[in-house]
């Protein structure tokens, strides 16, 4: 196995020993591992997070290929957490993956969450979010993005400090429905995600409080404050 | 009144968020604005009145700046 600091020198280059040595010590919980779940989770990997939780009960379908990044035809028909997790083992050995088969809002997820640092909600539909919403302990923070088509919001809940979702989203009925997703809207707010979870992390979020609108078609990103509800 | 208003429900066909000045009677809430802004707001609407979320009943007042965005959730 290469050394831990060959991996990251270039991280150790940019954010010094001390921030790579405080990610070794932090854990994640990624709810979902669809789209955003996988861009997220191989960032944060790459970056030397210490523990990734990552939980989805589903399995590797062909839809999932133009935007899933850590599937391939191989995969079809797989779990989508053991694949997900083999291939997040390969890319740095520096990071201890969980792979958690569950379903948000149907099992009991508090035992996962609990030895978790912070969330990053990565789910396709707004009755799991809430319910993931709804048992995150107090003193976590949730890193929340959605897509459509080319385009993409996240924002970041602080439980009792911001709005929640519950909140903003006042009439969410799309369950079920297919939605057009696009493979470059998926890289550009699971960036913006993980960068998020990096000063959130550090005790500095830049998005509680705040929803980060991101179109590609015209490559525009805005910042929208969100008052208290 | 006059109300600034703010949509990004344009962005779903490309185009970048449409900012206007509605001029709206008294007591016209965000779901006839939206309306009069041909928002589709059919699967919903994050509606922010200077910044506070808010739902469709809630009704404007002079000066308001009003922020609809459509609510994504894929992933």
């Amino acid at each position: 196995m290469m050394s831990e600091i060959d991996v990251f020198a270039r991280n150790r280059a940019f954010w010094g020993n001390e921030r790579q040595e405080l990610l070794a010590g932090k854990s994640l919980f990624v709810a979902g591992m669809g789209a955003l779940g996988c861009v997220v989770s191989e960032i944060l990997v790459r970056c030397g997070i210490g523990e990734i939780v990552i939980a989805d009960r589903g399995i590797v379908d062909p839809p999932d290929l133009n935007r899933q990044s850590l599937y391939t035809l191989n995969d079809l028909g797989r779990s989508k957490v053991d694949c997900a997790a083999g291939r997040l083992r390969t890319l740095t050995g520096q990071t201890r993956v969980v792979p958690a088969k569950v379903s948000i809002g149907d099992d009991d997820i508090a035992g996962l969450l609990a030895r978790c640092d912070g969330v990053a909600d990565c789910l396709d539909n707004f009755p799991s979010r809430f319910a993931l919403e709804d048992v995150l302990p107090g003193g976590t923070f949730m890193i929340s993005g959605g897509l459509l088509g080319d385009y993409g919001q996240l924002t970041t809940i602080l439980p009792g400090r911001t709005a929640r979702l519950r909140d903003l989203f006042t009439r969410p009925d799309n369950t079920g429905k297919v939605v057009p997703v696009v493979p470059p809207i998926v890289f550009a707010v699971g960036s913006f995600m993980a960068q998020e979870i990096l000063d959130s992390l550090g005790g500095n979020p830049q998005l509680a409080g705040v929803i980060l609108a991101v179109g590609m078609s015209c490559l525009f990103t805005e910042r929208v404050p969100i008052g208290p509800s | 009144m006059k109300v600034q208003a703010k949509s990004f429900f344009s962005v779903l066909s490309g185009g970048k968020p449409v900012v206007r000045t509605l001029d709206l009677q008294e007591g016209t809430t965000a779901e006839e604005a939206m309306k009069i802004m041909k928002v589709d707001f059919s699967d919903g609407a994050i509606i922010l009145i200077n910044g506070r979320p808010s739902n469709e009943k809630s009704v404007l007042s002079e000066g308001d700046l009003f922020v609809v965005m459509p609510p994504v959730s894929a992933a």
